[in-house]
């Protein structure tokens, strides 16, 4: 008899095609019901249902690099290639790349204040500014949504005073 | 019966009670022991409050070495829009992050005192801080915790008020203000250093020393200061200059004040 195996990643269970199972149950109730063969269908019904449910799901995801230009805090520049949700933010692509630490640089608690441990400074006038695909107009650290292939450029820049 | 004896020299109405007392030699206390008593409390309470005196810490912080060269900004121009300079008057402003005058005076060095008898006491007016060409006049205010600061916008220009706390990148508060629009006030009540900057005109930032307590001034064009009504006794000056640092000078204040030269090396 041929077995199908469903299921994907680290779930394969094979079981019985439903033709095989109804012949086998038609078969329990001609006859007294065997504990052995109850016990059997419980079990396989359990696994069918709870078993595979719990199975991972794989979502697919799109690649998106992250540049980060340290700039005055005299760190290298790091460039990454992170996979991320469709529609992720630009916050979310960092944060795959780097500690990013949030808050309200500008106007919004959601901005990126801090990455990979260099902060922006308002007192030495040093702030992270953001582009995304090399342009700054319209780009949000927590609004743009992203699409395979963007690329994210962080940049650490000191302002005059 | 003894004061039927006596004659009473009875004070005017309203005098204090100490100049109620009879005279008749050392045998007036205990003819008459509460005026005197009286005029004894007087003095055990007010007696202090006059011996100890308030004094004046004057001084001069200077730049030893030679006065470096005043740092210009060239500020990019801009038409139109909330990044416009116009009405930024000249684009090319010195820098306030170090001032110093030809006899090497440093302008804008907080001075602080901590002086335990002084209650700490907010200031009864708002620090004005304004907005005029495109800077933050004065550059450094110090005020004691619990003070208010109040900024203006004197240009034709739009600002955007942000204040942080040094050290930290999130935004206390955070205001436009349009040209003609009230003055923005904005309470300190923890000691520390704040940064006030212009959101849209990047070069734009003052500094507000908020002082836990005692006596806080900031040094003129010169590099002078003062400190007035600081009581009598041995004290601590706390200095700071943005980018000179911190020193901590002990000062002994007498009756007639103190005299101090303070100096930071380039």
């Amino acid at each position: 008899m041929n077995q199908s195996p469903i299921g994907h990643g680290s779930c394969r269970l094979r079981v019985l095609p439903p033709s095989v199972l109804a012949l086998r149950a038609a078969g329990a109730a001609a006859g007294p019901p065997s504990g052995v063969t109850r016990g059997w269908l419980v079990s396989l019904l359990f696994l069918l249902l709870v078993g595979c449910a719990t199975a991972p799901v794989a979502s697919p995801t799109i690649p998106v690099t992250v540049e980060a230009d340290f700039g005055p805090a005299g760190k290298p520049a790091v460039r990454q290639v992170v996979q991320v949700a469709p529609g992720a933010t630009p916050r979310d692509a960092t944060e795959k790349a780097f500690p990013v630490e949030k808050g309200a640089v500008c106007c919004d608690p959601r901005e990126v204040s801090t990455i990979d441990g260099v902060a922006a400074d308002p007192a030495t006038n040093r702030w992270w500014t953001i582009s995304v695909n090399g342009s700054k107009k319209g780009v949000s650290p927590y609004k743009t949504r992203l699409k395979s292939g963007d690329v994210v450029r962080w940049e650490y820049k000191q302002y005059g005073q | 019966m003894a004061s039927k004896l006596l004659p009473r020299v009875l004070p005017p109405a309203g005098a204090p009670a100490v100049l109620a007392y009879a005279p008749g030699g050392g045998s007036s206390f205990r003819r008459h022991p509460r005026p005197l008593i009286i005029g004894l409390l007087f003095l055990w309470f007010f007696l202090p409050c006059v011996l100890v005196e308030a004094a004046e810490i004057k001084g001069l912080v200077r730049l030893d070495g030679p006065v470096p060269v005043q740092e210009k900004l060239t500020i990019e121009e801009k038409k139109g829009g909330n990044h416009s300079t116009e009405g930024c008057g000249s684009l090319v402003k010195d820098s306030q992050r170090l001032q110093v005058d030809g006899a090497g005076g440093i302008k804008d060095v907080v001075v602080w005192v901590e002086a335990p008898a002084a209650e700490p006491a907010p200031a009864a007016a708002p620090v004005l801080i304004d907005q005029n060409q495109c800077v933050f006049e004065p550059h450094v205010v110090g005020i004691l915790a619990g003070g208010e600061i109040a900024v203006r916008n004197s240009d034709s220009v739009i600002h955007n008020i942000r204040i942080f706390r040094e050290g930290n990148p999130d935004m206390l508060m955070h205001q436009w203000q349009k040209a003609d629009a009230a003055d923005i006030p904005w309470r300190f009540k923890e000691p520390g250093r704040y940064v006030v900057r212009c959101g849209v005109h990047h070069w734009m930032y003052a500094w507000v020393f908020v002082a836990p307590g005692g006596f806080v001034a900031v040094t003129d064009e010169k590099g002078n200061f003062s400190l007035a009504g600081v009581p009598a006794g041995k004290h601590t000056l706390h200095v700071w200059h943005e980018t000179l640092g911190t020193k901590e000078i002990p000062v002994e204040v007498g009756p007639q004040g103190s005299a101090q030269e303070i100096r930071f090396t380039s």
